[in-house]
């Protein structure tokens, strides 16, 4: 799966007489995710990760780009077509407790996907829930509503929700952060094991480095809807090159002790509707120089590691 | 919300279970009329003509001599019948316009929402009171007009409940997975959309009765020999000195049907609400 240029741009209302501003929420990223890889989105909240993790689904329109799923152009999918997608790319959502419907049972939930696709006949439905439920962990649990479940278990509920129709790309989006610190070790655990045992794609979305750093092969850390920083995990942590990157990285001390400690990133994020000229993040970067504020730096390096900043690229 | 919850919460307002108790009894008395009824409602009685209550008619004759308690029961039936039947129409349009509004948004919303507001300014009692003007008065016309004009606030509440319902990532992860507009619809968005409906609906009940006993007071309801509430209170004017039972018992009927549905309504709605959190819960 490919992301290729994408671009989401709302349109706000600035009240009677403002008129209608344009507010970038994802503006132009790129990122390529292979079968039995993770590809991890980073950012602060607000940055748009949640924004391309529904487009990559489908789920609303860019204003521009692509998304390529087996090369073709998953917004012009139609019919059947569309069918074949919607059933080899699933989603798991941050919230596990407005990810399932509450008048609807387990059973109901898990065996729908496979209803709508006509996976198995009808009297198989059953074992194949109890093997889904098995798969993450849970006990024959069919009869009941999410209502009687923890977050922890609901969250189990929604992977094998998105199992169900044995996707080849799953798309989560900080599926792990509604949850308590315990629970969210058994999740990712969980994860790790479906990724090892079976060969998916994941994208995952997190603003969480420690979790990242132990889950993914490739990284793009995302700032005010852009990819600045694309790199292999490994590389990433250990020589981050974006400005960005590194107070990110900073900000966990906990990674890497005895670390010298960067200052504090400073500032907010500015407003997406308000964007900064040239590069958007030299109004908060600790090495901010001349071009900076002019040129817009571009996401180039030498695949699979890409950098936008100015410090890096020449100009 | 959970349906025991509701329920257990309902069952805490007194004054909404006093209605309910109301409304079983109602009901109870409407199936079984002609069981309850001591004599036939269209009976007449030439020796006992406006005969007080008490003795053998109970709450007493009308000027024909008919027994006021038998119209009364058999009245129950008109009552009950046109309050369901026109809120299950005003129900059944307010939910398809509603949920196509709603979900669809857009254009589809605009053209629809302009319809309610064209619908709302028609003032229903008189648009009501023309269309029987024209096709003469019927019960079942009563019904279906009723329900024709009153199905817009509901189409309202279950709009509003479509467009939170749809963005929530329950109904995302059912498209995500394929699922078609259609079971959107009616498997993930609806049936978590409907108890506002529920609380309009037990109102529209109220709504409906009033507006029936209304219309055969006016004489455009339920024709004589047949019986309403309405109509017996229409005889019970031209009493009014002479034979207060006439105007009394059917005004008192339409008084405590009507309330009892709205305190139903509201202890619905008080239960259903999730903003309404008590401590013993």
């Amino acid at each position: 799966m490919e992301a290729r240029g994408l671009q989401k741009t709302y349109s706000v209302s600035r009240g009677v007489f403002g008129g209608h501003a344009a507010l970038r929420a994802v503006d132009g990223v790129d990122f390529k995710v292979a079968a039995n890889h993770v590809f991890s989105l980073v950012g602060e909240s607000g940055c748009g990760k949640s924004t391309v993790a529904r487009l990559l689904l489908r789920l609303t329109n860019p204003t521009g780009g692509q998304v390529l799923h087996k090369g073709s152009d998953v917004f012009a999918l139609k019919g059947d077509d569309l069918k074949a997608f919607r059933r080899s790319v699933q989603i798991i959502f941050q919230d596990p407790f407005a990810s399932l419907n509450p008048r609807r049972t387990v059973y109901e939930t898990l065996s729908e996907p496979m209803k709508i696709h006509g996976l198995a006949d009808k009297s198989a439905f059953p074992d194949r829930v109890r093997d889904l439920l098995k798969t993450v962990g849970m006990v024959d649990v069919m009869d009941r509503y999410p209502h009687e479940f923890s977050g922890g278990q609901r969250q189990r509920i929604c992977i094998a929700r998105a199992l169900a129709v044995s996707p080849e790309v799953i798309v989560a989006d900080e599926p792990l952060s509604s949850l308590d610190v315990s629970i969210q070790a058994q999740i990712l655990n969980l994860l790790i094991e479906l990724k090892e045992t079976t060969g998916l794609a994941f994208v995952f979305i997190s603003h969480d480095l420690r979790v990242v750093r132990y889950l993914s092969d490739f990284v793009g850390v995302m700032y005010l809807g852009k990819i600045v920083e694309r790199a292999p995990a490994v590389e990433l942590f250990d020589s981050p090159l974006h400005p960005y990157t590194e107070v990110l990285l900073a900000a966990a001390p906990e990674l890497v002790p005895g670390r010298k400690k960067e200052p504090p990133l400073q500032g907010e994020v500015p407003s997406p509707l308000d964007m900064p000229s040239g590069c958007p993040f030299h109004p908060r970067c600790p090495k901010v120089f001349e071009p900076c504020s002019r040129i817009t730096p571009e996401l180039r390096g030498d695949a699979p590691r890409a950098v936008a900043c100015h410090l890096h690229n020449a100009y | 919300m959970h349906a025991s919850i509701t329920l257990r919460r309902f069952a805490r307002n007194k004054l909404a279970m006093a209605g309910a108790a109301t409304v079983m009894v109602l009901a109870f008395v409407a199936v079984f009329a002609p069981l309850l009824a001591p004599f036939e409602p269209t009976a007449i009685d030439v020796d006992n003509i406006l005969s007080p209550p008490g003795g053998t008619h109970l709450l007493g004759t009308d000027d024909l001599g008919r027994d006021v308690l038998s119209r009364m029961i058999y009245g129950s039936r008109v009552s009950l019948s046109v309050g369901f039947v026109a809120v299950g129409i005003s129900v059944f349009i307010g939910i398809i316009i509603g949920s196509l509004a709603g979900f669809f948004g857009g254009k589809v919303d605009a053209v629809l929402m302009r319809l309610v507001d064209v619908m709302l300014t028609f003032p229903s009692f008189f648009l009501i009171l023309a269309v029987i003007a024209i096709v003469g008065p019927s019960i079942f016309i009563i019904m279906v007009i009723i329900g024709f004009t009153s199905w817009m606030d509901v189409s309202r509440l279950v709009r509003a409940e479509f467009l939170s319902l749809k963005e929530r990532d329950f109904v995302l992860a059912a498209r995500a997975s394929g699922a078609s507009n259609g079971r959107i619809i009616f498997r993930h968005i609806l049936p978590n959309a409907l108890s506002p409906v529920f609380v309009a609906a037990t109102f529209g009940v109220a709504g409906a009765i009033l507006l029936e006993s209304g219309l055969s007071f006016l004489g455009l309801g339920v024709q004589p020999p047949a019986s309403s509430w309405g109509n017996i209170l229409t005889t019970g004017r031209n009493y009014i000195e002479i034979a207060w039972w006439l105007s009394l018992y059917p005004g008192l009927s339409i008084l405590i049907t009507v309330l009892s549905y709205n305190l139903v309504g509201e202890g619905l709605r008080d239960a259903l609400d999730p903003r309404i959190w008590d401590v013993e819960n």
